[in-house]
């Protein structure tokens, strides 16, 4: 048994429609999470509020358990399974960049949607930014490509390269979270400042 | 707050329990070799033999994987009839597990050597092929077959 | 906290069991061996000769003719067909010619051994457009290149086959005797008389 829907049969139209209702749940979960709140996100850095990072690695250690199993009960392909490509120099100067406009605004590109979807007008400002950075870039694509292109390794997993199994990649990012949620939780006790949810 | 934690535990127990019993029922490979495997296995094995080996071999049973109506039409001496279609019942792979040598033999080489690719995947061993037909086959059985009235003749420069 | 800590734990206890699992590779689109079988006995997967002599009469730009023989005995090929020896087909360059979803794959080799090998693997492996050409090169020669006459008692379909092969082998074999064809009225040769046509009914 493979994946329960196999790729070749199923057309672009209804993979559209599948794509909508997860994006749907994505920016529900978000939204419930608190994440269209820029305090919140920017706790974050400041270390009064850790959610981003309780969330984060919640969704992705559910994500990361719930493949490994699924692949041992021989209910997905993981060989079949979109690993992002990865190109280094992009990744770093991307990086950067997101990470500058990430405390300097407020959002992520993600929650900025969801921020702008419940009527916050600095998230619509920020969203009107990153649309005029695409577009920027779009615009003079030829200059970066070479930039962009550059040192590109293909779709690479951490646990091929470390030369470990998936399982015990698994285990390795398990044991990095929890330890992270409890420093999250200490950091929060430590840095706390006043309760701020009737404010928003 | 020991009760928001049962359920979730009791809801993860069902989940694996579930995927545990769903992949009982599927339809699983019996494959012993992956296709790379088996691609290895091809380059080394030799297993086509020539009429005279195959019979020469010791307790070596014929295996003939024609469909069951040819092999009344024209039987082959000695062979076992396993057509192809159910070469994978129950009874069949009993009989292929069996440690004789089983030469398979076909009209078509192409099934024969489908065949025996099929049976090695699943890890039965002992299995040849020969392409070569049935010896001192009577030639006269063919001739009747063809009507001998006139015919119709297109050769010929008029 | 109470909560958290037991979270923590069943969370870890996930983490070990994933880390103790044995390496599975599934491979969903691999065929189990009743799906193979069928394949095998559907006469879809299958072209004969003439079905191949007639896809490149056509001039079927979808179509691959890849001869499995070993590099060293690869030698008067099918037209347009490139030699992957059965020992590369899972090489690097090779990989993606079996494995693609625009092409017609048609496996041949000198006789149907080493072709249905080749056919059988990728097949198992679930990769498609993949056919075998039944006979391989020797039913090609025996059959196109050289078309036995078929005998006086035959039904009417063997003399149309036969008339058809005939006009393959030209298509096949008539590049090379044309010119001949060509050349001799051109030069007319001075000073002798021409024969009179022996036979037929002039």
């Amino acid at each position: 048994m493979g994946p329960i829907v196999p790729i070749f049969e199923i057309s672009t139209e209804l993979n559209f429609l599948i794509a909508f209702i997860i994006g749907i749940g994505f920016g529900f979960a978000l939204e419930q999470a608190g994440f269209s709140s820029s305090r919140k996100l920017a706790g974050m850095f400041y270390g009064y509020d850790t959610t981003v990072l309780k969330v984060f690695f919640t969704a992705a250690i559910v994500a990361m358990i719930g493949l490994v199993f699924f692949n041992y009960f021989e209910l997905i392909d993981m060989s079949i399974i979109y690993v992002n490509e990865y190109f280094v120099n992009s990744a770093i100067i991307g990086g950067v960049i997101m990470g500058v406009g990430f405390i300097v605004g407020g959002f992520c590109p993600g929650t900025s949607v969801c921020a702008a979807a419940i009527g916050k007008i600095d998230a619509m400002a920020y969203l009107g930014g990153s649309l005029i950075g695409i577009f920027a870039f779009g615009e003079t694509y030829p200059l970066w490509k070479d930039i962009y292109m550059k040192n590109y390794l293909g779709g690479v997993k951490l646990s091929t390269t470390l030369g470990i199994s998936d399982g015990l990649m698994v285990f390795g990012v398990i044991a990095m979270a929890v330890m992270m949620f409890w420093i999250g939780e200490w950091a929060e006790k430590k840095f706390r400042r006043p309760d701020i949810t009737n404010e928003l | 707050m020991k009760y928001k934690i049962r359920p979730l535990g009791i809801i993860m127990v069902s989940i694996f329990g579930f995927l545990v019993i769903l992949t009982f029922y599927t339809d699983k490979s019996q494959f012993e070799l992956t296709g790379k495997e088996m691609h290895a296995k091809v380059l080394a094995a030799n297993y086509k033999l020539s009429n005279e080996d195959a019979l020469g071999m010791n307790g070596a049973k014929l295996v003939d994987i024609r469909d069951s109506k040819s092999f009344r039409l024209v039987p082959r001496e000695g062979a076992i009839n396993v057509p192809l279609a159910s070469i994978l019942s129950d009874e069949n792979k009993a009989f292929f597990q069996t440690d004789a040598p089983k030469v398979l033999i076909s009209d078509d080489a192409v099934q024969s050597h489908e065949a025996w690719m099929l049976l090695t995947q699943l890890g039965y061993e002992n299995l040849y092929v020969t392409e070569e037909k049935q010896p001192e086959k009577p030639k006269e059985d063919d001739k009747p077959k063809t009507p001998i009235g006139p015919r119709k003749v297109i050769s010929g420069g008029h | 906290m109470n909560a958290r800590v037991i979270l923590s734990i069943i969370v870890l206890g996930f983490g070990l069991t994933a880390a103790m699992l044995p390496d599975r590779k599934n491979d969903s689109i691999a065929l189990n061996e009743r799906e193979l079988l069928q394949e095998m006995l559907l006469a879809n997967n299958y072209l004969s000769v003439d079905e191949v002599a007639e896809l490149l009469i056509q001039g079927d730009p979808s179509v691959q003719l890849i001869d499995v023989r070993p590099a060293s005995e690869f030698k008067d090929p099918l037209p347009r067909a490139m030699n992957i020896p059965i020992d590369s087909i899972f090489s690097e360059n090779y990989a993606f010619v079996f494995d693609q979803s625009a092409m017609k794959n048609v496996i041949y080799g000198m006789d149907d051994q080493l072709a249905t090998q080749v056919w059988m693997i990728t097949k198992q492996l679930g990769y498609k457009n993949n056919y075998l050409m039944k006979g391989g090169l020797n039913a090609w020669k025996s059959n196109i290149l050289d078309p036995q006459y078929p005998s006086q008692t035959a039904p009417q379909e063997e003399f149309d086959l036969y008339a058809k092969r005939m006009a393959s082998r030209q298509f096949f074999t008539g590049a090379k005797a044309l010119p001949k064809v060509n050349i001799k009225p051109m030069m007319p040769v001075q000073g002798r008389k021409k024969k009179r046509v022996a036979g037929g009914c002039s």
